[in-house]
């Protein structure tokens, strides 16, 4: 009896079914078909070892098969979930660049006078005299500040964790005043344009914005 | 039911295959995202920002005692190239027709977001006060 299991099971003659059948079951046993053992059919190749371990071509292909899916969803997720982290830093930095960039072509900040007075002084940064007239002083001040006093005048302009770079620029594309800083590492970098008047030339006031990790 | 191979139904089969369908679907709708909603704050301060300047630079009150949009043009001319102009000055006798137009060089009419900032002008000339308005439209290249 057990040899007419062992050949339905295709498995090597050193498998000790005796152990998993013994002798006083084999005596009620007149015949145990694969499916009752739990199998519908074995495929070609399929190998029962003395553990009772089952391994078959086709369960390695299926595995591999799966695990191929598995990877290519975890990596496609993640790849998924850095671009909507991305997008959101884009968001936040294009607010940020907003906030920043109103207020120092619209404002003359607080003090009004601030460029007169010590850095300390200074609650709020803004460059105009009116509203899109820049003030020469003003920008020159700020300009040194952005040189002398980088990392507290960002907090002051509440940039937080952002690297911020001023750029006045002619149409032509000519820097006429330059200040701060681009992480040169950045991951995200927003640049935010103003039209204004500076010493009756219409330029372009650049306030470019950056993050990095 | 086939009776070997790895794909056991076409049922799975096909749901395999819509899942990876749906994912590329959703990479190239990810790729394709951006923040068209910062664009048009940018046009609109864009515009107001260019009809501040050229009425403090004093353009608008001088193109208007000229009568001529030579100043108003050669302003707008030197905006980024990004952006397209175009003024329309209108006199209180004539709300209907402008009074000076100027257009951006290079600029058709073909845009699917116009942005529009006016501003009210009080220009004294010799006799009297004449009120006028300036429209200036923006939109993207």
């Amino acid at each position: 009896m057990v040899d007419i299991i062992k050949g339905l099971l295709k498995v090597p003659a050193d498998v000790a079914l005796h152990k998993h059948f013994s002798a006083h079951a084999c005596g009620k046993l007149k015949f145990i078909t694969p499916a009752k053992l739990g199998f519908a059919r074995f495929s070609k190749g399929a190998r029962l070892n003395g553990r009772g371990q089952f391994f078959s071509p086709d369960l390695i292909i299926a595995l591999t098969v799966f695990i191929i899916i598995l990877a290519f969803f975890f990596v496609s997720s993640h790849a998924m979930s850095v671009q909507i982290d991305l997008y959101y830093i884009k968001n936040e930095l294009e607010d940020v660049s907003h906030a920043v960039v109103n207020p120092l072509v619209l404002f003359g900040g607080e003090p009004y006078n601030w460029e007169t007075k010590s850095f300390s002084d200074l609650n709020r940064m803004g460059l105009a005299n009116e509203r899109n007239i820049l003030d020469d002083e003003k920008v020159d001040k700020f300009v040194e500040y952005l040189t002398t006093d980088y990392n507290t005048l960002r907090t002051k302009m509440s940039l937080g964790k952002y690297d911020f770079k001023f750029e006045l620029q002619d149409f032509n594309g000519s820097v006429i005043k330059e200040g701060g800083y681009v992480n040169p590492d950045f991951i995200v970098r927003i640049v935010q344009k103003r039209i204004a008047s500076y010493n009756d030339r219409q330029v372009i006031v650049r306030g470019i914005i950056s993050y990095a990790n | 039911m086939q009776t070997k191979g790895f794909i056991i139904s076409t049922d799975a089969f096909i749901g395999l295959s819509m899942l990876a369908f749906i994912v590329v679907i959703a990479f190239f709708y990810l790729s394709t995202v951006s923040l068209t909603s910062w664009n048009t704050i940018d046009l609109i301060d864009a515009s107001r920002d260019e009809i501040t300047v050229l009425e403090k630079q004093q353009v608008l009150e001088n193109a208007i005692k000229q009568s001529s949009a030579d100043l108003i043009l050669s302003k707008i001319n030197a905006t980024s190239d990004a952006y397209c102009f175009e003024l329309s000055i209108f006199s209180q006798n004539n709300l209907d027709v402008p009074m000076l137009y100027a257009i951006k060089t290079g600029c058709t009419k073909n845009y699917e977001q116009l942005v529009v900032a006016d501003r009210t002008l009080v220009v004294n000339t010799d006799t009297n006060i004449e009120f006028y308005i300036a429209k200036l439209g923006g939109w993207y290249k």
